[in-house]
């Protein structure tokens, strides 16, 4: 060894020796909203990659958070369907980059418990939907989001069935007319099919929609064109599954339709006569009707109501102030004009002032509108009830939004300020004056509704007596999250505050203002961030 | 630093005046050699007043007053007459240290505060020599030591700033060997407590800055050498400062530390809620280390 080699490798051991800062001390965290699961409330970590749950069952805090790494970059996360103890986190993984180590994009489902399971695939999807009983998830690029590099197919699905043990992810190109997913619709219960149950899933395209048997994800899936050549587009809007039907229906509502589909899905080969298609090896066929609701109608929502026995459809069409009711089995359409046009359907069993027999009815309703309108849906087009006795009642301000408090009971929140509750049986409303509550959080488990907090109170409304209250934090209020309790003790109620260490107060939902069963934690993002907890 | 290196100084001269060990003749053995029978003994036991005899009258000692009387006066004193300097080793007892300790920190919890692995901490420390028998001693000692590491901009921001503070205070024991006249090697073992201040500014937060102190014993255990000036170096004509010697030492070794838990918290009013902070976990304080030092001996 020369002197000039003695003397740089003396410099390269000094300077090793001196070391540098990790680089995970750079990483700044990127929180994705909270979410409750269980008694947990989980903080996303996009930038580090992980998932910190803390347990708030307690009444004291919890000393630390279970920090649970996940996939990078995740972009969407949403309780499971069906399973109050679990989340999915869709995540975009990490692309390679110059001094960053690659890794495929992934969907997680993420335990209370804090034990995780990932599934890989090499698309980087941005959307999820579920199935109703969270069993699938569908996995598709959002069509808004043009603004990636990444050469992707819009076409490309995944779909991933949470139940099976070793399952990996079902890709597939749908077959469409030069159009890409939307948003997809599950069954909410499995299809009987030639004596078989199914999951089904209706991907609507712009301009077509596609059936796609969950259950046997290698045959090839049904497109069904809805915009004729030519013709102005027609895009599906609106999907209900009617599995109790024989045989099942799907019904489908398309923006830029007066129109409403119906189609039926029937055993391979017994279809005879209706417009048919087929495809691969599906031992089901799809017959395609549909039925006019009226020049104008322009329907808005779509209902299902049974009617002795029979399911029927109800269309809301604000374009011309009617509601129909449509007989898929029979073709028969019956419309009815309305006192005021209403755009959305709230379907209930119960009585009336007039009428104490508790049966099928409906509230119609418009966001943005100051009426509401009562119809009996019993009989409807028969001579008992030839117009569904339609009756209208005027609010004192326009609302924003209806919520449901229960069986009897339905919340119009208002436009400007205050809200209006209403009972169906009765026809009655209550007036409660107060701050903007559009965005309030209702939370039914402890009968109570949140109002979105400005400033450090937290505001609620007993929904058992509609007695308004609040209650004065310590510091502002950034998120409000109902924490839904699996467990015997207490329900929580849970906000943060804005720290970019992590700050966050626990109530006793049932007992918000009293303070002595609050706590705050602060400092969870980083709670034994020297060890590198997180990786 | 300087007022401090003179005020040692002053007091090394005076322990040199007085130490029990140094061959330093001060006083001029004329007077008390003035006895002329037992004078040439004396001069031959011990060698400090052998300059004496060359200033003392050779009749006084002559056989021949044996033959009359004669009258004998004391010698006077003769003040200019200095001993050579005294020669051989040198057993110097205190020994002061100025000490620049680097350790590093390669575990990845000290980079919370700082962006390097190395931790400069200067100190002092005071040892005496209770047992020297040559070429060993053995030194306990008495050492304190001090420093603060900082960083900003953590996690992109989200933390503005961190710092740790510690002060250091321990005890030790060297063995050491002198080898060559300029050079010894020695063996330390010490131990101590830390303690430690830490404060962490969330760049977002209505708590303000958190801070969390703790305590830390450690033990070090090493070894090194010291190149020192040779005996005398200092000694002035009256064999003053003959035992100080000054040097540059450099030791090697491991410090084995207890981690210390941090859960910062704020100091002042945490409002009507109760408020737990969480902890963000220990930091590591075991490292190996290079002691150098500059030392004064005497």
């Amino acid at each position: 060894m020369n002197r000039t080699t003695f003397v740089g490798s003396l410099l390269a051991l000094l300077v090793a020796g001196c070391g540098s800062r990790s680089p995970r001390f750079d990483v700044s965290p990127k929180l994705l909203d909270p979410v409750a699961v269980d008694d947990h409330v989980v903080f996303v970590d996009t930038g580090r990659a992980e998932a910190r749950l803390l347990d708030v069952s307690g009444s004291k805090a919890p000393s630390a958070p279970v920090v649970v790494p996940i996939v990078p970059d995740a972009t969407d996360v949403e309780p499971r369907n069906g399973h109050a103890d679990q989340l999915l986190l869709l995540c975009a993984g990490q692309r390679d980059v110059e001094g960053v180590v690659p890794e495929d994009p992934g969907l997680v489902l993420l335990g209370a418990d804090g034990k995780s399971t990932t599934w890989r695939y090499d698309s980087a999807f941005d959307r999820m939907v579920q199935s109703e009983d969270g069993r699938f998830a569908f996995l598709f690029f959002d069509p808004t989001n043009v603004t990636s590099d990444i050469l992707k197919n819009p076409n490309e699905v995944a779909v991933i069935d949470l139940d099976a043990k070793n399952g990996k992810p079902a890709l597939k190109t749908l077959r469409s007319l030069g159009q890409s997913p939307q948003a997809v619709a599950f069954s909410d219960k499995p299809v009987s099919i030639a004596g078989s149950e199914r999951s089904l899933a209706v991907v609507l395209l712009n301009k077509d929609f596609a059936v796609v048997d969950l259950s046997h994800l290698e045959r090839s899936e049904y497109t069904v064109e809805l915009t004729k050549p030519g013709a102005s587009t027609v895009s599906a809007a609106q999907v209900l599954f009617s599995t109790e039907e024989t045989p099942p229906k799907i019904y489908i509502r398309a923006a830029g339709s007066d129109d409403v589909f119906v189609v039926s899905i029937e055993p391979q080969g017994s279809v005879s006569g209706a417009d048919t298609t087929a495809a691969g090896d599906n031992d089901f066929a799809l017959s395609f009707n549909q039925f006019g609701t009226g020049t104008g109608a322009a329907p808005s929502d779509l209902a299902l109501f049974d009617d002795g026995g029979k399911t029927r459809l109800l269309v809301a069409g604000p374009g011309n102030g009617t509601a129909i009711v449509v007989d898929a089995d029979t073709g028969d359409t019956t419309s009815v004009t309305l006192p005021a046009p209403a755009s959305q359907i709230h379907l209930y069993t119960g009585p009336k002032p007039s009428d104490a027999t508790p049966a099928q009815r409906a509230l119609l309703y418009t966001p943005g509108g100051q009426s509401v309108v009562f119809l009996d849906l019993a009989g409807f087009g028969t001579e008992s009830n030839r117009a569904g006795n339609p009756e209208l009642l005027t609010l004192s301000a326009p609302y924003a939004k209806l919520q449901v408090l229960d069986d009897d009971t339905v919340m119009l929140l208002n436009q400007s300020n205050g809200l209006s509750l209403l009972k169906l049986g009765d026809r009655s409303l209550s007036p409660i004056t107060g701050p903007n509550l559009v965005n309030a959080v209702p939370d039914l488990t402890v009968g109570k509704l949140w109002l979105s907090p400005v400033g450090d109170r937290l505001g609620y409304l007993d929904l058992s007596n509609f007695h308004p209250n609040e209650v004065r934090l310590d510091a502002p209020i950034e998120h409000l999250v109902p924490v839904p309790s699996q467990s015997k003790s207490n329900p929580k109620i849970l906000v943060t505050h804005p720290s970019s260490i992590g700050s966050l107060t626990v109530l006793d939902a049932n007992d918000p203002a009293n303070l002595a069963h609050a706590y705050t934690v602060d400092d969870y993002l980083f709670q034994g961030t020297l060890q590198g907890a997180s990786r | 630093m300087s007022a401090f290196i003179l005020t040692m100084a002053a007091v090394a001269t005076q322990i040199a005046a007085t130490s029990p060990g140094t061959a330093t003749p001060t006083t001029p053995p004329a007077a008390t050699a003035a006895p002329a029978a037992t004078a040439a003994p004396a001069a031959a036991a011990t060698p400090a007043p052998a300059p004496a005899a060359t200033t003392t009258p050779v009749a006084t000692t002559a056989p021949i007053a044996t033959t009359a009387p004669v009258a004998v006066a004391p010698a006077p004193p003769v003040a200019d007459a200095a001993p050579p300097p005294p020669s051989g080793p040198v057993e110097s007892r205190f020994d002061v240290r100025l000490d620049l300790d680097t350790v590093w920190y390669t575990k990845q919890s000290f980079d919370f505060f700082a962006s390097h692995d190395a931790s400069v901490v200067p100190g002092i420390s005071v040892g005496y020599a209770v047992f020297h028998a040559a070429p060993i001693s053995l030194v306990p000692e008495l050492g304190f030591s001090a420093n603060s590491e900082d960083a900003s901009g953590l996690f992109g921001g989200a933390l503005s700033h961190t710092s740790i503070a510690s002060k250091n205070v321990y005890a030790g024991l060297s063995a050491r060997w002198d080898l060559l006249s300029i050079l010894d090697v020695a063996a330390r073992i010490s131990g101590g407590a830390s303690f430690v201040h830490a404060e962490v500014e969330p760049n977002i937060s209505s708590a303000g800055t958190l801070k969390d102190d703790g305590t830390s014993p450690f033990m070090t255990l090493g070894g090194g050498f010291t190149v020192h000036t040779p005996a005398g170096t200092f000694q002035n004509r009256t064999g003053g400062f003959r035992s100080v010697l000054t040097g540059l030492a450099v030791e090697g070794g491991y410090v084995l530390a207890g981690s210390v838990d941090l859960t910062p918290s704020p100091s002042g009013d945490q409002g009507r809620i109760k408020t737990t902070y969480q902890s963000i976990g220990h930091l590591d304080r075991s490292g190996p280390y290079i002691k150098t030092s500059l030392t004064v001996r005497f």
